[in-house]
């Protein structure tokens, strides 16, 4: 049983820090473009497609909250099926206890 | 001894199967059958896409493969043969090897009728480098049945069997078709790639090693209760 | 143990409340030309190679516990085994999803065929099909499992290779950048938390996976009589 609690614990106390943090980080304004003549020479690595009209359709502040939203979510949602499954066990081990005692 | 027992599996099913040739006859027709279904999503106007040709065959190796392990083995199940070859004082690898030399045999047949349909159908150049065409099939046959074997002989217990094998099977055998197909491929170029070609079954051979020994590794742990 | 959850669970929750405040101080990427939106996006990093580190991570453990299941027949190095594949599959969703995410506005696209992205969508269905035979494969579907991790396991360099082989002959730009010093406070912020995060649920999985196991062996004891 004290694991079903920790587990309670976890899934309230993410609950709400998630929601909180989320928010604050999302009130942020988005970072003034950085565009100092110091930078380091362009990189072949990641290069913006500015040509593409369609990317500015999709702001990226929603998508970056769509990616934290996710992560949050999902943990949270398995955390869930943890406390639920181990709920279950645990129900079956008194169960079959009494059982297994009743025929002793 | 080895050996012995694993020709002794070999004759076994090449007995059985030359009787009826129930298995070999359905799984050439389905993938003659595979082959013109995908002829008909990838050929745009009379003519096929680029590298249609190789990939399509691979493909319908692979759906064909997969169609005779199954068969092959719920055969084995049906008769319950594969309990009485686990009994038998013989060595689970043998038995294994033996396995799939039945299965290595049957789908090089099947490629043997494929090919040249295929270069009929798609004008594909399969008489340019006969040599390296044969041993792209081989290596590339002996590693997807390699870890096919092994998988559809620990299904037989097992439930919904059926969809059970392609799961496993084709997400394992993935660098089998990227290796078949881009090393086809580069040898039915205008201009045969050859160096390509060679280094795709240098990767073939390499996996088939890799896989087989680890499939005689695990046969055994695998089939035991 | 039963004292190290609580401060562990208490440890983790508040990491990851401060981690989106170290990520959005960290200073922005170093690229030309980049527009705002692009360089919001990058913020995701911050979770992305934390979550595919932990699912590399649980992946090998997997793989470990598996070969150790198979060969010397530990049930617990099953239990460890389930609970790190349902760990990959998880991660590996959180990765898979954050990346297009992330690469819709860096890259313009949702998806590239490079060997790193292909690779990570192979391993993971993979362990998708480690669940799915764990669940509908009836009894001894354990040991089935247990070998496909253990083939899964070792085709990953095979995929990477040839996946890297079949996209450099058609060359594509994907390349996680360097780290920039600024964000290394962030990054590893992150690092540890998503670190903490997985031991905590493995090890709440693996307890979780034991006692289902011995409730089974219960069920069998009230039966026989």
């Amino acid at each position: 049983m004290r694991h079903a609690r920790t587990i309670m614990l976890v899934l309230v106390a993410f609950t709400a820090l998630a929601a909180s943090a989320s928010l604050a980080a999302a009130a942020q304004p988005p970072p003034p473009a950085s565009g100092q003549a110091a930078a380091q020479e362009p990189q072949d690595q990641f290069v913006p497609v500015k040509t593409l009209p369609a990317q500015e359709q999709l702001p990226a502040p929603t998508l970056v909250m769509a990616a934290y939203g996710f992560v949050w979510a999902v943990l949270l949602v398995y955390l869930w099926t943890i406390w639920r499954r181990l709920m279950k066990v645990e129900r079956e081990m008194l169960d079959l206890s009494a059982r297994l005692g009743e025929k002793r | 001894m080895f050996l012995r027992v694993a020709w002794l599996v070999v004759r076994k099913d090449l007995t059985v199967e030359v009787r009826s040739r129930e298995i070999l006859y359905t799984t050439v027709f389905f993938a003659v059958a595979c082959v013109l279904v995908f002829a008909f999503a990838l050929v745009k106007e009379g003519r096929p896409l680029e590298d249609a040709a190789a990939g399509i065959m691979w493909i319908s190796v692979a759906f064909a493969g997969t169609l005779a392990l199954g068969r092959t083995f719920e055969r084995e199940r049906h008769a319950e043969t594969l309990r009485a070859l686990m009994l038998a004082p013989a060595s689970r690898p043998a038995i294994y090897v033996g396995k799939l030399l039945g299965i290595v045999l049957l789908l090089l047949i099947v490629e043997a009728i494929l090919v040249p349909l295929i270069g009929l159908l798609f004008n594909a150049p399969i008489g340019s480098r006969p040599l390296s065409l044969m041993g792209l099939l081989v290596t590339g046959t002996i590693g997807f049945s390699a870890v096919g074997t092994l998988f559809a002989a620990m299904l037989v217990r097992a439930r919904s069997r059926d969809v059970m094998l392609p799961i496993l099977l084709y997400p394992i055998t993935i660098p089998v078709i990227i290796a078949g197909v881009r090393g086809t491929a580069a040898l039915f170029e205008p201009v045969p790639a050859d160096d390509l070609a060679q280094m795709w079954m240098a990767l073939l051979a390499f996996f088939d090693i890799v896989f087989v020994t680890l499939a005689l590794w695990t046969f055994e742990p695998l089939m035991t209760e | 143990m039963n004292r190290v959850y609580p401060v562990g669970v208490v440890l983790a929750v508040l990491m990851f409340a401060a981690a989106p405040y170290l990520v959005m101080a960290a200073p922005d990427m170093q690229v030309q030309g980049a527009t705002p939106g692009v360089l919001l996006s990058y913020k995701i990093f911050f979770y992305h190679v934390p979550s595919a580190m932990v699912m590399f991570l649980a992946a090998f453990i997997c793989g470990i516990a598996s070969a150790i299941y198979l060969f010397r027949a530990r049930p617990g190095a099953d239990h460890i085994a389930a609970a790190a594949a349902e760990l990959v599959v998880l991660f590996g969703l959180i990765v898979l999803v954050t990346g297009p995410l992330w690469a819709r506005k860096a890259w313009g696209v949702w998806w590239q065929w490079d060997a790193r992205l292909t690779s990570t969508l192979l391993m993971w269905m993979i362990f998708v099909a480690y669940l799915l035979v764990r669940r509908f494969g009836g009894p001894g579907a354990e040991k089935l499992s247990a070998a496909m991790a253990v083939f899964g396991t070792a085709n990953v360099p095979f995929v990477y290779v040839s996946v890297n082989i079949w996209r450099t002959l058609h060359p594509a730009t994907s390349v996680v950048p360097t780290l920039d010093p600024g964000m290394r406070p962030a990054f590893w912020f992150c690092v540890v938390s998503f670190m903490l995060l997985f031991g905590l649920l493995l090890a709440l999985r693996t307890r979780l996976e034991q006692r289902r196991a011995h409730v089974e062996q219960l069920y069998l004891l009230a039966d026989e009589d």
